[in-house]
């Protein structure tokens, strides 16, 4: 059956030829710094992005992380793979930025966001060669699928996010999140039923607002 | 049997990604088979899930990409610098027996014919990383012009000239801002370009500051890189 599907394509490319990255940018190698922004500038920030639910705050953290990474290569010691390590980087930014701003910002957030996907909306727009109508409709889904991530537990979205946007396995996953394999399988399995329940109520109401409890683990 | 639907349920999230033992998984599939409210819950876990599997990226924008090119190519040249430096630092050490104590304490300036009035032995070199870009509450004290000169030979060894010493329209000249730390607080780019031995300069020296009344100040000074190696000049 299809549900059985493995991820297969989306692990192992490039991990092999980890050291030699991490030698060639230790040494300054100007590639090699190229390299490591052509691999995981995307990845880092569409994570970033999930996290958050804002691009404003993911252009932020990203910086953040590049600038980690590039500073502490050198005290990588390979014991995860580099993969797993900057993402490590990435969802702990992601975390101070999220704690930093809900102290200092609150809910102008929400308006930032919804005025930057508007606009990104409209460059993906124009040179899709498909119908205005059926972007329209994969658009609202997007929105709907989108606004109900931000509505769970960040605990449980991370877990979900790194599994279903980013495409790591449970091991890695478990490595990005310092936890437990069986706590990595539980956070996903409740980040989903959140997600579900979600959905099933936004179908019933169309602007539903509330919030879900936020109990971790 | 003991195995109610809380059982399968726990399992769902888990047989979607392939994560359960053959076994496991056919007693999934079975009970699905006979249970409807489990199979709806898989459904509809399946379809949330393909559903944000299948949400467009959030393209990166492209500001975003320059600004980390900027970032990757400063962090790499402090890095090149930082090696460069430790290199430089060993050459010295083999060249001229400079003492570590004297190293770090403040030079005191010879004031010798109003040639070299402030100056700029290399001193403290404590690789401290320490650049300020931007220029805060001092503000220069009276300075239009360098006040000397440093060149590099091509055997590393900075060597005080007067103002008016010869510069070869080969050479790379750098005019720096020090602040009363004895820090490299701006640049310019007099002549030719900004090498990596410049920048290494301009990120990592410790000059000894220009003296105003006694106090350090702001001063100015050039460093000039000579635009091809030299060998007669060294010994
Ligand atoms: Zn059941």
């Amino acid at each position: 059956m299809a549900t059985l599907r493995l991820d297969l394509n989306a692990e192992g490319c490039g991990d092999g030829n980890d050291h030699l990255l991490i030698e060639a940018l230790r040494s300054g190698s100007e590639t090699a710094y190229e390299q490591l922004l052509a691999r995981f500038q995307q990845p880092v920030y569409t994570l970033a992005v999930r996290l958050l639910n804002n691009q404003a705050e993911a252009y932020d953290v990203v910086q953040e992380v590049f600038l980690k990474v590039f500073r502490n290569i050198e005290y990588f010691r390979g014991e995860s793979s580099l993969k797993t390590w900057i993402y490590r980087i990435t969802v702990n930014e992601a975390h101070n930025a999220r704690r930093w701003f809900s102290r200092h910002r609150g809910r102008e957030v929400e308006l930032d966001f919804e005025t930057q996907e508007n606009r990104n909306w409209r460059e993906t727009l124009a040179d899709s060669g498909r119908s205005p109508f059926d972007v329209a409709l994969d658009r609202e889904q997007a929105g709907i699928i989108e606004s109900a991530l931000a509505r769970i537990n960040p605990v449980f979205r991370e877990a979900v996010v790194l599994r279903d946007i980013t495409d790591l396995s449970y091991e890695d996953i478990a490595v990005v999140l310092g936890v437990s394999l069986g706590t990595v399988k539980s956070r996903i399995l409740r980040g989903r039923e959140a997600l579900r329940e979600q959905l099933a109520e936004g179908l019933q109401a169309k602007h539903p607002l509330r919030l879900v409890p936020s109990t971790a683990e | 049997m003991g195995m109610g639907c809380e059982y399968f349920e726990e399992r769902l999230s888990s047989h979607l990604d392939g994560m359960l033992s053959a076994r496991e998984g056919k007693d999934v599939m079975d009970h699905m088979d006979v249970c409807d409210a489990c199979e709806a819950r898989w459904v509809s876990l399946r379809d949330a899930r393909a559903q944000l599997r299948r949400l467009e990226r959030p393209l990166i924008p492209s500001v975003l990409v320059v600004q980390l090119r900027v970032l990757a190519s400063h962090e790499r040249a402090r890095r090149l610098a930082r090696a460069s430096f430790s290199a430089r630092l060993r050459n010295w050490k083999d060249a001229i027996r400079l003492n570590f104590e004297n190293l770090m304490r403040p030079v005191a300036l010879p004031i010798a014919g109003g040639v070299l009035s402030a100056l700029l032995l290399f001193s403290a070199l404590v690789p401290t990383l320490v650049f300020r870009h931007q220029i805060t509450n001092d503000p220069p004290i009276s300075f239009s012009a360098p006040e000397g000169i440093v060149r590099y030979w091509s055997n590393d060894i900075p060597r005080l000239e007067p103002l008016d010493a010869v510069v070869s329209s080969d050479d790379n000249v750098v005019e720096l801002t020090i602040d009363d730390e004895g820090r490299v607080a701006d640049y310019a780019v007099r002549q030719g370009q900004l090498t990596p031995d410049g920048v290494s300069i301009i990120l990592l020296s410790r000059f000894t500051p220009a003296m105003f009344f006694g106090k350090p100040t702001w001063g100015k000074t050039l460093v000039v890189l000579p635009g091809h190696p030299r060998r007669s000049a060294r010994g």
